[in-house]
Order: structure tokens, then C-alpha cells, then sequence
């Protein structure tokens, strides 16, 4: 595809997510297998997780893109579909050992058959299959964020399958996924934060135009547009490496954003009322699924040789 | 900025002759490793290093034929000094001020810039800015120095300061004013250094190099046809020569920076994550700053968003000296070997970076209300 293509397929992608996303709440699976996720992954699978991944950080809804884009990772194959199987994952994304308890992203526990399980092997991961059956243990989970739908889950059964998996591919998409996520948070809290700016009235003009106020909303934009210049926004999922680099960066933007939102919004800011500390909570929690020193490693071993000129 | 020769190579087959160039010759200056302690010295290997380039072609590869370049655009200029930083020497730094000035003179002046870049793209001749002066930093626009009309050209008088390596410098582009009060009434000059009523003193900076200099106009009548553009159009042209500066010079700082970075990693000590941060701080630049450079290669406007490539380079810039210094924690205290005295004069250098070129804090306000479009606030 050309330059110009590749953002004309983005630019529908992108508006035909945002109305398929439900804003500030869980979005349905099926509505976002519907706009073609297969087809679009095969065609740019970067720019299908950035994009998707961006608006529902934006637009804050909570859905299983997560696990979506750690699934184009692994390249599931079609007998494991997202209807009936679910990946459990760990914190930080390690593989598990013998004691499998982990976490999914799930629209209804009830329709799951299979848990789909990354446990380490000899020189690497693999995936298991564990039947779902009534021994299972499932929980919605509370926390951070208790809009995520995330559910604590105890498989009952026993691995009746096992597959070889390409596990640092699966944390890679989902770290791509959350990289655009993050920015898209970011972008809405700084928003959020220059509606009430420019609106808000003290000593007689609007907060907006003090330094101190904008010196930290600027910080925030640097940062998110740091993450963004380093977001790998077309092409297949690259390599650890790379997305390390996006993931930390829109991190660090994250919180950025949410510490400059949360400062120049004042009082209203610290209400249950007010969305902010949804999407403060939001951030916060994607810090689950990145182990910070784990990808540093990996950013530090980016080469940087792609010609950008 | 036009080019006279069509078939100039596309960057990454530049690149890659470039590249086994410098990996087969053997006798190159400026080792990046083996930089001398005072700045002198250390200009004088970065010249020769320009020499080479120049002589090579290679370094002419992006200019225009007018000025002795093989034409083609800025990116095989920006790709050059990649590929120098890469091959361990360092980036010739009189090309900061050349990268900046250059493209503003050839298209205000040609005819000035066929005449008197030649010897400043070569390597031979260094030059530099004179824009702040004491009572105009920040507010740039305040400055004082006069330039007035007499028989045969204009009479300077005036004080510029911070001027980066100025008591070295053959000749700098000044900004003084030739009219009204504020950036209307402000022309630049290319002003020979060495010219009677011109006196140079170097400052020497906090790290202990002698960066940068002051200079003092008395008198000084600098040729007509030395003055860039037309008089008023001051502004104007340091306005455009300041996207360069925030392009090229922060795609040349990246490149320079990437290099100590992994030099400093590689030492070990460092740690990850100030490391890791560092790391995305400079792709993030990488990125960011070519898309400048090919902007302005293509003869468009980057705009305002260019402020926040500032506040990324001097972010970037901290943050690997930052890394240096923590690394080699040890020595960068308590050593008295060249190198010590060198990395801690870079970590001096890397806390001014936040102020030089047009300090962050206003371009924080640039990028709060051009760019987010905040209330203007009051100044």
C-alpha cells in the first residue's frame, strides 16, 4: 500500500470504530469482530491494533481488544475462536508454572469452552487448552479500574491440549494495542483538561492562559506526541524491541497527562462525580500488563536503523 | 532551494556509499572517542573531518551547485551525519551553525550565499550567530544593537552575546535593528568577525570550554551587500532559520546523542529504565525531527509543532548525559583524565540545552497556545 492509501484505510478504520465503540463502557465483542477485525489484521495488522486500540482509549470504552491483539500475536488459528475460548494471562504478562490462575477479558464467562493458557516450557511457551467445565472458578474483578471486564479466572479441568506459541509475538500486539490506548487516554485527558481551562474563570481571565497551567499541558503533549512518533502504526506487529519503545513511552505519557489533568482541572478533578479519574484509573491499570525493567531491556536493544528521512 | 544536478542518489543508496566510505578510509579526524579537551582543538579535527567530507563529495551530496554541492535535498545532508555519528567520529559541530544559516542565506540571498557559504560548507571558514544580547534573550525582539545606513554600507554598534563559538568564528549572521521598534524594524547582516570595530571575547562556560562568546560592535561598517533579504525582513528569515534549527539540529544532536547513549549502555552501570527513557526520548526525536527536515527539504512550513521537537531535544539531551554521568559515576566525580573532564563539561553543556535556541519554557507557551490552543496569556 501507498502512504496515501495506508491513511485512507486508516481513516476509515478509524471512523467506523468510533461508532462501533460504546463510550465509557464495554463494548461487545461480536461489534468489533464486525468490522471486519480478520480481514483487516491480514491487510495491516499494525494499523488495525493502533487504530482500534487508540479509540477505545480515547473514546474509554473497555473491550476485549486487549486480548484481540495478543491473540494476532499468537496467530490463532481458526479453531480457537474468540466466541468460545479466551486467553487467561498473568500480570505482567509472564507464562505461568504450575498454579494457573489468571485473568480474561470476557463479554459473557458462561459461552467460554476452552481457557487458553501460556505455560512455560523447556526453552520457551506454550499454549495449553483447559476445558471450561463447573469446577472453574470465575470472578468479575473489582480494582483499579472495575470497568475493564476483566475476570479473575481458576480453571477447574486439566490442559487437554497443548500448542507450540510464539509468546513474546502475543506481548508484543497486546503491548502495540496498549501503546495506542495509552495515547488515546492521554489525548482525552489532556482535552478534558483544556475544555475546563479555557472555560474556567479566576483572578478575572481564564486559568488557561497562566503559565503554570499551560507549561504542564504543553509537558503532557510532548509526551503524548513522543509516544506517538514512536508508535508502530502500519505494517506487521514488529518486534519487542519496538513495542517496548511505544509501550513505555505511552506510559510515561499516561501519567504525564493525568498529572497535568488532574492538577489544572482543581477540586472538580478529585469528585467521583467528574470522568476524570475514570480514565486516571484506566492508565493506571495498563500498568498490568507492561513489566517496566522487562521492557526496558527490550527498548534498549532497538537498533534505530529504519530510515525515517 | 533548488538543485541543479537531477540524478541525486535517494537516501538510502547515499547512505550506504557513504557508509563504506567511512568504514574504508582509515585516516578520518574526530574520532568520537579521542575528543580533545578544549573546544579549540576539538573545532579544528571537526573541520578537518568537514574538509574530508567535502572533498570526498560525499559531504556535498544535499546542497545546491551554486554553492559547490552536488545537489539532491537536506535529507542526504541529515543522512550524512548520521552515518558519521554511527561510524564512531563526531558530527563536525561547525555544521550546527552551517545547517541553520545555510538554507536561510540561499533563499534570502542567493547571491550572498553563492559568494560566502563555499569556505563554511568546506570546513575552512566557522561562523555564528549573533542574535541574543544582554537585555534580549527570551524576548528576542528587544534587541538593541543598531545598524545604520552611512556611505558604502551600514554602521553597527551594539552587543551580542552567547554567541556559540564565536571567538572562533570567521563570520556571523547578526540581527540589529535598521527601523521601528519589535520584530519589524529588525535586519540580518553577515558580518566579517575580523573586520575593524568588531571585538570577540569568549565566555567560558560552566563545563570549562570556552562554548561561546560575546561580541561587541563599534562602529563597524559592514558592506551593503552584506545585509540578508531586504532591510525589515530580519525576523522573517531568523523565523525560518529557526525551523532548521529545530529540524536539522535536533536530527544531528539524535544521531550524536544515540551514540553516547550506546556507548554509555554498552559500558554498563546504567540504569534500565533512566536508560530505556532515554532511548524513547531520541526515537521519539529520531522520528520527529526527520519529518521536519523533510518538510522543510520539500519547502513546506513545519508550523509551531516544531516547539515541541525543542522540548524533546532538550529532554533527550539531559536525559543521556544524565545516563552518562550515572554510569561512569565514579570517574565523572572524582576522575582528572581527559575524558572525565569531557563528560563532565558534556553534562554542563546538556543542562543549557533547555535554554539555548530559544528556551523550553517559552516553548511550552508556543505549544500550549498554537498548538493546544490555550487563552493567550499575558507576557
Amino acid at each position: 500500500m501507498t502512504t496515501a492509501e495506508t491513511d485512507q484505510l486508516a481513516a476509515d478504520v478509524r471512523a467506523a470504530t468510533r461508532r462501533a465503540l460504546r463510550p465509557r463502557a464495554w463494548t461487545p465483542t461480536a461489534d468489533l469482530l464486525a468490522l471486519g477485525w480478520d480481514d483487516l489484521l491480514a491487510e495491516d495488522a499494525a494499523l488495525a491494533v493502533t487504530v482500534l486500540g487508540e479509540e477505545s482509549g480515547r473514546a474509554l470504552a473497555a473491550t476485549r481488544l486487549p486480548e484481540l491483539a495478543l491473540r494476532a500475536g499468537l496467530g490463532l488459528a481458526a479453531d480457537a475462536p474468540p466466541e468460545t475460548t479466551a486467553v487467561l494471562v498473568a500480570p505482567g504478562l509472564r507464562p505461568f508454572d504450575a498454579d494457573v490462575a489468571g485473568l480474561a477479558w470476557l463479554d459473557d464467562p458462561g459461552r467460554i469452552r476452552t481457557w487458553l493458557v501460556p505455560v512455560r516450557r523447556d526453552g520457551g511457551v506454550a499454549l495449553a487448552g483447559i476445558p471450561a467445565g463447573a469446577a472453574d472458578t470465575v470472578r468479575p474483578v473489582g480494582g483499579m479500574d472495575p470497568d475493564l471486564g476483566l475476570y479473575e479466572v481458576r480453571p477447574g479441568g486439566q490442559p487437554a491440549t497443548e500448542r507450540p506459541c510464539d509468546w513474546p509475538a502475543a506481548v508484543s500486539a497486546l503491548h502495540l494495542h496498549l501503546a495506542a490506548a495509552n495515547i488515546g487516554l492521554a489525548e482525552a485527558m489532556v482535552d478534558l483538561a483544556r475544555e475546563h481551562v479555557a472555560a474556567r474563570t479566576q483572578f478575572g481571565v481564564p486559568i488557561g492562559s497562566f503559565q503554570a497551567v499551560q507549561h504542564r499541558l504543553a509537558d503532557a503533549h510532548v509526551a503524548t506526541e513522543a509516544a506517538r512518533a514512536v508508535l508502530p502504526a502500519s505494517g506487521a506487529v514488529p518486534c519487542r524491541a519496538a513495542t517496548s519503545t511505544a509501550v513505555l513511552a505511552s506510559a510515561w505519557a499516561v501519567e504525564a497527562a493525568g498529572a497535568a489533568a488532574t492538577q489544572v482541572m482543581g477540586a472538580i478533578a478529585c469528585t467521583w462525580e467528574h470522568p476524570l479519574h475514570r480514565y486516571v484509573r484506566r492508565g493506571l491499570a495498563a500498568g498490568l500488563w507492561v513489566d517496566r525493567d522487562d521492557a526496558a531491556r527490550h527498548a534498549l536493544t532497538a537498533t534505530e536503523t529504519e530510515e525515517v528521512l | 532551494v533548488s538543485s541543479h544536478v537531477v540524478d541525486a542518489p535517494p537516501v538510502p543508496r547515499h547512505r550506504r556509499a557513504v557508509r563504506a566510505w567511512l568504514l574504508g578510509t582509515h585516516d578520518l579526524p574526530a574520532a568520537a572517542d579521542r575528543e580533545p579537551v578544549d573546544l579549540e582543538t576539538t573545532l579544528a579535527e571537526d573541520r578537518a573531518l568537514q574538509r574530508r567530507l567535502w572533498d570526498s563529495g560525499f559531504g556535498r551530496h544535499g546542497w545546491p551547485a551554486e554553492v559547490g554541492g552536488l545537489g539532491g535535498d537536506a535529507r542526504l545532508r541529515a543522512a550524512t551525519y548520521e552515518e558519521v555519528a554511527r561510524a564512531g567520529y563526531r558530527v563536525p559541530q561547525p555544521t550546527y551553525t552551517v545547517e541553520t544559516l545555510s538554507p536561510a542565506l540561499l533563499r534570502y540571498s542567493p547571491a550572498l550565499a553563492r559568494d560566502l557559504l563555499p569556505p563554511a560548507l568546506a570546513g575552512d571558514e566557522i561562523w555564528c550567530q549573533g542574535f541574543s544580547e544582554p537585555g534580549a534573550g527570551s524576548d528576542l525582539a528587544a534587541l538593541a544593537c543598531r545598524a545604520a545606513p552611512v556611505a558604502g554600507g551600514w554602521r553597527l554598534d551594539g552587543h551580542k552575546i552567547w554567541s556559540s563559538f564565536g571567538h572562533v568564528s570567521a563570520r556571523s549572521a547578526v540581527l540589529a535593528r535598521t527601523g521601528e521598534p519589535g520584530h519589524r524594524g529588525i535586519s540580518m547582516f553577515v558580518v566579517d568577525l575580523a573586520a575593524p570595530g568588531v571585538e570577540v571575547r569568549p565566555i567560558r562556560a560552566a563545563g570549562g570550554r570556552r562554548e561561546f562568546a560575546e561580541i561587541f560592535f563599534d562602529g563597524h561598517v559592514t558592506p551593503a551587500d552584506r545585509i540578508v533579504g531586504v532591510p525589515g525582513q530580519g525576523w522573517e528569515i531568523a523565523m525560518y532559520l529557526l525551523q532548521w534549527e529545530r529540524g536539522m539540529y535536533a536530527w544531528q544532536r539524535q544521531a550524536t546523542l544515540r551514540a553516547r547513549l550506546v556507548a554509555a549502555v554498552a559500558a554498563g552501570g546504567a540504569d534500565p529504565l533512566s536508560a530505556a527513557r532515554a532511548t524513547v526520548l531520541l526515537a521519539a526525536l529520531r522520528r520527529r525531527s526527520a519529518r521536519t527536515v523533510g518538510l522543510l527539504a520539500a519547502g513546506g512550513n513545519p508550523g509551531p509543532a516544531v516547539s515541541v521537537d525543542k522540548v524533546l531535544l532538550s529532554s533527550a539531551e539531559q536525559a543521556v548525559m544524565d545516563v552518562v554521568r550515572e554510569s561512569a559515576a565514579g570517574s565523572f566525580l572524582l576522575g582528572d583524565a581527559a575524558h572525565d573532564e569531557l563528560r563532565r563539561g558534556d553534562w554542563f553543556y546538556s543542562r543549557a540545552a533547555t535554554i539555548y535556541g530559544g528556551s523550553v519554557d517559552i516553548q511550552r507557551t508556543i505549544v500550549a497556545e498554537r498548538v493546544l490552543g490555550l487563552p493567550r496569556g499575558a507576557r
